[in-house]
C-alpha cells in the first residue's frame, strides 16, 4: 500500500509537529511528547478537558483542541492507546486548578492507560475524573461497546459546559448524559492499511462490505454482499432506531477517512429522508470527517437525542478546527 | 535458579523471539483484533533491551524497571498489562539477587493477579490470562515448560473471546489463537529456560 509518509515510526510525531507549526495560534506541544495543548496554555479556573487515544482518527482528537472544546489531546501511535505517562502530560497541560475531566473511548487499552494516568495525576494533587464513551450499537453487549464518532458530541458539549465555568462534577454530569444517550454505527466498503506493517485491517473481496466496523481498521461484526447506499442506510438506521426514540435529534454522517464528500452527502440525503419519514426532527446536522480510520472507505451514522441544555452547548462557539460551526 | 544475569538473558531472548515472530503476532491480531500486537511488543522489548546494560542490585529493581519501560513504550492494552505484571513480579522478588523455582512461581502468580485485576479479566476469556494463570498455578520444577506453554496457547484457538478487542467478533473469534497468549508464552518460555 502506498502511503504519503516518512519513516512510519515517526508518523505521529511528524504529524504533531506539522499541526503545531501550521496553527501556532491554536496549538502548542508538550515538550518531547505527542501531546497537543492550547497555544496559550491551561485556562486558570476552568475545568480542563482531555481526550486522546490512538492516532489515525484525524481530525480526532487534536483537531478538537481549542476554545469551547478540548484543552489537550494525547496522540498515541496509530490505533494504539497512548501510555499513562503521556496522558499524565496531557492532564498537567490542561489543569487550570479546577480539576480535569478525561473523555475516554471504551477500549480496554484506553481505559487502562487513562485510569493509570488519573491515578498518577491524583498523586500529583490534580483532581481528575473520567467518562467512558461506548456509543457503538454494532456490539450488542452494552459493556463491550466501542467508543466511536459519538465521542465528538461529548467533546463538544462537555467542552462548552467547561468553557461556561461549570464545576468538574457538573461537566462530568453533562458528559455522562451525552455518553449515555448517543448511539452510532458504521460500515466500510474498503479497509484501511496500517502504516507500519502496510497490511490492510481486513481482507475484503470486491463485492463485499463490512457492517458494524469500529475505528481501528478491524473487521465489522457482519460481512455482506455490497448493496447500494440506500439499503445500507436502512440497515444501519434499523439498529440505531431500536435505541433512539423518534424526537429531536442531532445527526452526524461521519466519513471514515477515504470517503468522498459527495458520497457522504448522498448518504446523508438518504439518512435525512428516512429519519424524517420515521418521525425524527433533525435539529442539528453534521456531515464530514469527524472520527476517521486512516483511509478507510465507509461511513458511520450517529444520533443524539437533544434537549435544550445539550442543544445550547452544541451551538456554543468553538474555535476547534475539527468542529467549526 | 534465576539470577540477575539470567533474568537479563531471558529478556534478551524474549526480544529476539518477539522480533522473529512479530509478523505472526500482528497477523493473529489482524484476524481478531486491530493488527498491532507484534509492532507494539517489538517496540516495547526494543526499549527493554536498552535498559539491560545498566547494573541492578536486585531482581526486584530490574523487574520494576522492565515494567515501567513496557508501560511507557508498548501502549494499547498490552502495555499496562505486561507493565503491571512486571511491577508486581518486582514486589514478589523484592531485594533478592536470585530466585529459586518456588519464588519464581510465586512471582508469576503475583503477575497473573495483577494482569487479571488491571484487565478485569478471568481465565477462559481468550486472553493472555489463559497462559499466565494455568501455567503459574500448575507448573512444577523440571516440567517440560515449553510443551505446557504451547498447549495453553493452542487451547485459546477454540475459545470465544469475551474480553478485549477480539470480543467484538464473538463466535468469529474462534479458530484463531490469541496473540496475547502467544506473546506471553514467548516471555514465559524464555524466563523458565533461565530458571531451569
Amino acid at each position: 500500500m502506498k502511503k504519503l509518509i516518512g519513516e512510519a515510526s515517526e508518523l505521529v510525531s511528524q504529524m504533531v509537529e506539522g499541526m503545531v507549526h501550521a496553527h501556532p495560534e491554536l496549538y502548542g506541544r508538550v515538550d518531547g511528547v505527542n501531546v497537543i495543548c492550547r497555544a496559550d496554555g491551561a485556562k486558570s479556573g476552568k475545568v480542563g478537558l482531555v481526550s486522546g487515544g490512538g492516532s489515525g482518527h484525524e481530525p480526532a482528537h487534536a483537531g478538537y483542541v481549542g476554545d469551547g472544546m478540548l484543552d489537550a489531546a494525547v496522540c498515541g501511535e496509530v490505533f494504539t492507546s497512548p501510555t499513562p505517562d503521556m496522558v499524565l502530560e496531557g492532564i498537567k497541560a490542561a489543569d487550570g486548578g479546577n480539576g480535569v475531566l478525561l473523555v475516554v473511548k471504551n477500549y480496554s487499552g484506553d481505559v487502562m492507560n487513562f485510569e493509570l494516568a488519573a491515578e498518577l495525576a491524583e498523586g500529583d494533587g490534580i483532581k481528575v475524573d473520567h467518562v467512558v464513551v461506548a456509543d457503538d450499537v454494532a456490539i450488542s453487549n452494552k459493556e463491550d461497546r466501542r467508543g466511536v464518532a459519538g465521542t465528538v458530541f461529548v467533546h463538544k458539549i462537555a467542552g462548552a459546559a467547561a468553557a461556561s465555568g461549570k464545576s468538574l462534577e457538573e461537566v462530568k454530569a453533562i458528559a455522562e448524559k451525552v455518553a449515555s444517550h448517543v448511539r452510532s454505527m458504521g460500515m466500510a466498503v474498503e479497509p484501511c492499511y496500517m502504516p507500519v506493517s502496510g497490511k490492510p485491517g481486513f481482507d475484503l473481496n470486491e463485492d463485499e462490505m463490512e457492517i458494524g466496523i469500529g475505528i481501528h481498521g478491524e473487521r465489522g461484526v457482519e460481512r455482506k454482499p455490497v448493496s447500494d447506499v440506500d439499503a445500507i442506510v436502512d440497515d444501519l438506521l434499523g439498529h440505531l432506531q431500536k435505541e433512539v426514540e423518534p424526537g429531536e435529534v442531532a445527526v452526524m454522517v461521519n466519513g471514515m477517512g477515504g470517503t468522498p464528500l459527495s458520497e457522504l452527502y448522498v448518504t446523508y440525503h438518504f439518512v435525512a429522508q428516512k429519519l424524517e419519514a420515521a418521525g425524527y426532527k433533525l435539529k442539528r446536522k453534521y456531515v464530514g470527517n469527524y472520527m476517521t480510520s486512516l483511509e478507510m472507505h465507509g461511513f458511520s451514522i450517529t444520533l443524539l437525542p437533544l434537549d435544550d441544555e445539550m442543544t445550547a452547548y452544541l451551538d456554543a462557539p468553538s474555535s476547534a478546527l475539527g468542529f467549526k460551526l | 535458579m534465576l539470577t540477575i544475569d539470567g533474568f537479563k538473558q531471558a529478556l534478551r531472548h524474549t526480544q529476539t523471539e518477539i522480533e522473529s515472530q512479530k509478523d505472526t503476532l500482528t497477523d493473529l491480531d489482524r484476524a481478531i483484533g486491530d493488527g498491532d500486537h507484534g509492532i507494539n511488543m517489538s517496540r516495547g522489548f526494543e526499549a527493554v533491551l536498552s535498559i539491560l546494560d545498566e547494573d541492578y542490585d536486585s531482581l526486584g529493581a530490574l523487574s520494576k524497571k522492565v515494567g515501567m519501560t513496557l508501560m511507557s513504550k508498548v501502549g494499547g492494552a498490552a502495555g499496562p498489562l505486561y507493565g503491571s505484571a512486571f511491577v508486581k513480579i518486582a514486589a514478589a522478588f523484592g531485594d533478592a539477587k536470585e530466585a529459586d523455582f518456588a519464588l519464581v512461581k510465586e512471582a508469576l502468580l503475583e503477575g497473573t493477579n495483577s494482569i487479571k485485576a488491571r484487565g478485569k479479566s478471568e481465565a477462559g476469556q481468550k486472553t493472555m490470562v489463559d497462559v499466565w494463570e494455568p501455567f503459574a498455578l500448575n507448573v512444577d520444577e523440571g516440567d517440560n515448560y515449553d510443551s505446557q506453554l504451547n498447549e495453553l496457547v493452542q487451547k485459546t484457538e477454540d475459545m470465544i473471546a469475551t474480553k478485549g478487542r477480539a470480543s467484538y467478533f464473538g463466535e468469529n473469534s474462534r479458530g484463531t489463537i490469541d496473540p496475547g497468549a502467544l506473546s506471553s508464552s514467548i516471555l514465559l518460555s524464555a524466563l523458565m529456560k533461565e530458571v531451569g
